[in-house]
């Protein structure tokens, strides 16, 4: 059994209204969404601004609600279990946050910061327990443990990012979900960062869900990954197979936009050809950017097919 | 023919725990139509070396050093001579173009700012030069009349409208601090297509900022690397790139995951840089890198390194450089 | 806690308005409780014979039309003024806080009502609607302690609100959801501490208005009642010597403009020191 399987699910968002009788529109931030994540396996979302990654994360951490679908916990069901039962499933999904400035209570110092879920999930503890289970966690991250007496400004971006880690971890989840954990560090200190969760990753058997929009990063970090476009899955599977071999147009468009690191290779500007098809309701969604589009794509949606493991939302496969 | 030259600029800055000495010693030059890369992480002082040539530093600085623009020094210069080089002879594109942008203005009116400022037009004039610049942004006037506002683009749109302002009066020198930071990959590339086309074709130098290797790689022809306010290294991009002799350009570059690291089967791991950058409260006397740095000697910690240079054009500060290239 | 009230004072003193008005703040709250220990004269006396004197050894700022000792008088009206001040934004506090706190978490209906409440409340003239609670109610300090605290609740819980709707979309909020927290436990735990500030800066400007508030409504009879002095009851009865002894009103006006001016200037200060600091926590 999967650990977590998101089933598809929908997100809508009501937009405000033009005029006073209108008929309000609505906004699909995601639009049927499926996959799952085995135990210990790191999984990918990929993805541009406004593609509905952040709403996804949210929605697996039972932060939001689905419009339609829903999001299993091994087999239980978030969105339909009582809210105490919940509350207790919290402590196996943890989430790291994407501001290390942010993510952190500016007025508490390190210890409570770190051990905020334990009051609610292992209310039991002593306050000594407590205390040595904070000191271990931030040990685990490559913190000190005279740190819990500190507040967040006293520590660096890369530093308050492993506090926010040492918190995912202290109620010994079983799925992380790094949205964009690494997004707002220097380069040498997000390799640091990265190491850190590679290991614990293996200490731990943990699973991740990592979701960037540094596609180097990804491809470094996961097993798996699916490509998001304007809230659908537009293709999925195993990172080698993508990062190979990228079979959707948009994938191929995001792997080639990514500036080579060798002076040697500078990218040739190609011409880029206007595209003739417009998007409407009936369309897919990516024609007005796809230089493989053709007739058929006006027609209809395209729906994610199985090439081998590989699944691909394209009908020019 | 060299245009811009920076010779030992330092910035510092009055703060109540003390005089912060953010850059040090920081020479380089600009020649007509060249493209120099500022590559370096947070704290390095990259962005604090554009606003100096612009002098638009916060009040609480002081600045030493000179920096030449055509062989005059503009660090002595009135604020109304100044002002003639702002937007004139020097444009800048700045990171965050929400924030850099009035949001209640038009974007018509914003580009048209340095126009009204420096060119000797009128008013149809200068309106059919805004048009003329949409067009070289690729923003097409019939879709994006002028009297729209900056939050009815998308961040993309936005930087170009950025770039137009930037480049209305045909500046000598074009400063890109860090254009693409906030975009996403794909307007990336198409904005850093665009810069590349304007600077080639209004014949203007190009000084592009940034943490992204890849970037720098793909847009300029010399490059400097800085750390915590020094210079660890200088040259043609290529030639730093190929020989990454200070440890720190190594590390930097040894961080960064590659393409095709999906293939690498087995326990894989990063070469980070051990440590952080460092406080500027804390003063550093020698090499600023000397503690997160895996060659260096009580040498290091003594002084800083004198410029060592490995061919005519590429130098490097260090005691122990790296000999071979990257592995 | 102490080492953030070290940083405030040492950031402080570099700022001007916050030496200035900090110093004639504590020197109104100093005269207030010297008031319950000392007072050159008690202030029930009333010596006819040295009524209307000019300021001399005996008496340092002179007497009024009834003898009594103007200084005396200004100590303990100073006591009354920071009584009434001080319990009305606690009743600001106490209940506005809450309210703001509570629209903030729930939004929906909840917020709708107490935003509406908040606007019905805003809507009559505080003042005069203070006046006609009081002259219903009966004059005296508890009334009008009553009738300033109910427009200080809409103050605060508007501010509060405010700060509170942008503090719940902030990330550390979601990691305490994501901890398993309910919006009462965050409300207290996260959201009230990070508008400590807001609502520090806030509440010397309702009580700067406090004072101002109980002034006029002891002017005009319905504020704290005689034989308790009140700043606001000395310029009352000032009125009819103003033109033989103006100085009966001087000193009462004085009194209230710079205790106002001092809280006012302080509570400027205050907020320079306090909102670039939180900047800085960065």
């Amino acid at each position: 059994m999967a650990l977590v399987r998101v089933d598809k699910v929908i997100r809508e968002y009501r937009l405000p209204q033009k005029y006073l009788f209108q008929k309000a529109s609505v906004f699909r931030a995601l639009n049927n969404v499926s996959f799952s994540i085995e135990t210990g396996e790191s999984f990918g979302v990929v993805g541009e601004s406004g593609c509905g990654k952040s709403t996804l994360a949210r929605i697996i951490m039972a932060l939001d609600k689905p419009t339609e679908g829903t999001v299993y916990y091994k087999d239980h069901d978030l969105f339909t279990i009582p809210k105490s039962e919940l509350c207790q499933l919290r402590r196996h999904f943890q989430m790291v946050f994407q501001d290390p400035y942010g993510s952190l209570n500016p007025r508490k110092k390190v210890l409570p910061i770190v051990a905020e879920p334990l009051d609610m999930l292992e209310k039991q503890l002593s306050k000594k327990d407590r205390a040595d289970r904070v000191k271990l966690m931030l040990s685990e991250v490559g913190l000190n443990s005279n740190d819990i007496e500190k507040y967040p400004h006293e520590f660096s971006g890369g530093q308050r990012q492993r506090i926010a880690i040492a918190r995912a971890l202290i109620t010994k989840p079983s799925l992380i979900v790094a949205d964009e954990s690494v997004s707002a560090l220097d380069v040498s200190v997000q390799a640091q960062v990265l190491n850190l969760i590679m290991d614990l990753q293996e200490k731990y058997n943990l699973a991740f869900l990592f979701i960037s929009h540094d596609l180097s990063v990804v491809e470094f970090v996961t097993q798996k990954i699916a490509v998001i476009y304007l809230g659908r899955i537009v293709e999925q599977g195993e990172t080698k197979d993508i990062f190979q071999q990228p079979l959707h147009p948009y994938t191929k468009l995001l792997l080639n936009a990514i500036p080579d690191v060798d002076p040697f290779n500078k990218k040739v500007k190609k011409k880029r050809e206007k595209t003739r098809y417009q998007i409407d309701e009936t369309s897919c969604q990516f024609i007005d950017r796809c230089p493989e589009a053709t007739e058929i794509c006006r027609q209809s949606e395209p729906q994610l097919k199985d090439h081998n493991g590989h699944l691909v939302a394209c009908f020019n496969v | 023919m060299t245009l811009l030259q920076a010779i030992d600029l330092g910035v510092k800055i009055n703060t109540m725990d003390g005089s912060l000495e953010i850059i040090d010693q920081v020479s380089f030059s600009v020649d007509r139509g060249d493209k120099l890369g500022i590559v370096g992480e947070s704290g390095c002082g990259k962005s604090i070396t554009a606003l100096a040539l612009m002098s638009l530093l916060p009040p609480n600085s002081q600045i030493s050093g000179q920096i030449l623009l055509d062989g005059e020094n503009i660090l002595g210069l009135t604020r109304k001579q100044l002002c003639e080089i702002r937007g004139n002879r020097i444009g800048i594109i700045f990171q965050e173009p929400m924030t850099a942008l009035n949001p209640v203005k038009t974007i018509g009116s914003q580009i048209s700012e340095s126009l009204v400022l420096h060119a000797n037009l009128n008013k149809k004039q200068i309106i059919e030069r805004v048009v003329e610049l949409m067009e070289c942004v690729e923003l097409p006037v019939k879709r994006f009349p002028l009297n729209l506002y900056p939050h009815q683009l998308s961040g993309g749109q936005r930087q170009r409208v950025m770039i137009a302002t930037a480049i209305a009066c045909k500046p000598d020198l074009l400063i890109a601090d860090e254009p693409t930071t906030a975009l996403d990959v794909t307007v990336q590339e198409q904005i850093l297509d665009l810069i590349k086309d304007l600077v080639n074709q209004y014949d203007m130098a190009l000084m592009m900022i940034s943490h992204d290797l890849g970037v720098i790689a793909q847009t300029t022809e010399k490059v400097m690397v800085m750390y915590a306010g020094q210079v660890m290294e200088q040259g043609n991009t290529e030639d730093v790139f190929k020989q990454m002799a200070h440890p720190y350009t190594h590390g930097l570059f040894s961080a960064i995951p590659k393409t095709g690291s999906s293939l690498i089967t087995g326990r894989k791991r990063l070469q980070s840089i051990p440590g952080q950058v460092p406080d500027p409260r804390n003063k550093i006397f020698g090499c600023k890198f000397a503690d997160r740095c895996s060659f260096s000697s009580d040498e290091c910690r003594k002084s800083r390194p004198e410029q060592t240079m490995i061919n005519q054009k590429h130098s490097v500060w260090c005691y122990h450089p790296i000999k071979t290239g990257k592995d | 806690m102490f080492e953030r009230l070290r940083e405030i004072l040492r950031h402080g003193i570099r700022n001007r308005s916050f030496v200035v008005g900090g110093l004639i703040t504590l020197m109104f709250f100093l005269v207030a409780l010297l008031s319950y220990f000392w007072t050159p004269y008690p202030i029930g006396d009333i010596n006819i014979t040295d009524k209307l004197l000019h300021p001399s050894a005996k008496y340092l700022l002179g007497t009024d039309h009834f003898g009594r000792d103007i200084l005396s008088m200004l100590i303990v009206g100073a006591r009354n003024s920071v009584i009434v001040a001080f319990v009305a934004i606690g009743i600001g506090i106490g209940i506005g806080v809450p309210l703001g706190l509570m629209a903030a978490s729930t939004r929906g209906w909840i917020d709708e009502l107490i935003m509406r409440f908040n606007d019905f409340t805003f809507a009559f003239p505080s003042l005069i609607s203070a006046i006609m609670i009081t002259a219903i109610m009966g004059p005296g300090a508890v009334n009008s302690i009553i009738a300033i605290g109910i427009f200080n609740i809409p103050v605060f819980a508007r501010i509060i609100r405010g700060a509170a709707l942008s503090i719940w979309q902030r990330e550390f909020i979601l990691a305490a959801r994501s901890a398993g927290k309910g919006r009462l436990r965050i409300s207290i735990e996260h959201v009230l501490p990070n508008t400590i500030s807001m609502l520090i800066v806030q509440a010397t400007i309702q009580f700067a208005l406090g004072i101002l508030a109980e002034a006029g409504l002891s002017y005009l009879g319905l504020g704290t009642q005689p034989p308790a002095p009140s700043w606001g009851k000395m310029l009352n009865e000032a009125q009819t010597f103003i033109h033989f002894a103006p100085q009966l009103a001087i000193y009462p006006g004085v009194a209230i403009v710079l205790t106002v001016l001092g809280l006012n200037l302080f509570g400027d200060g205050l907020r320079d020191v306090l909102d670039p600091k939180l900047r800085r926590d960065r």
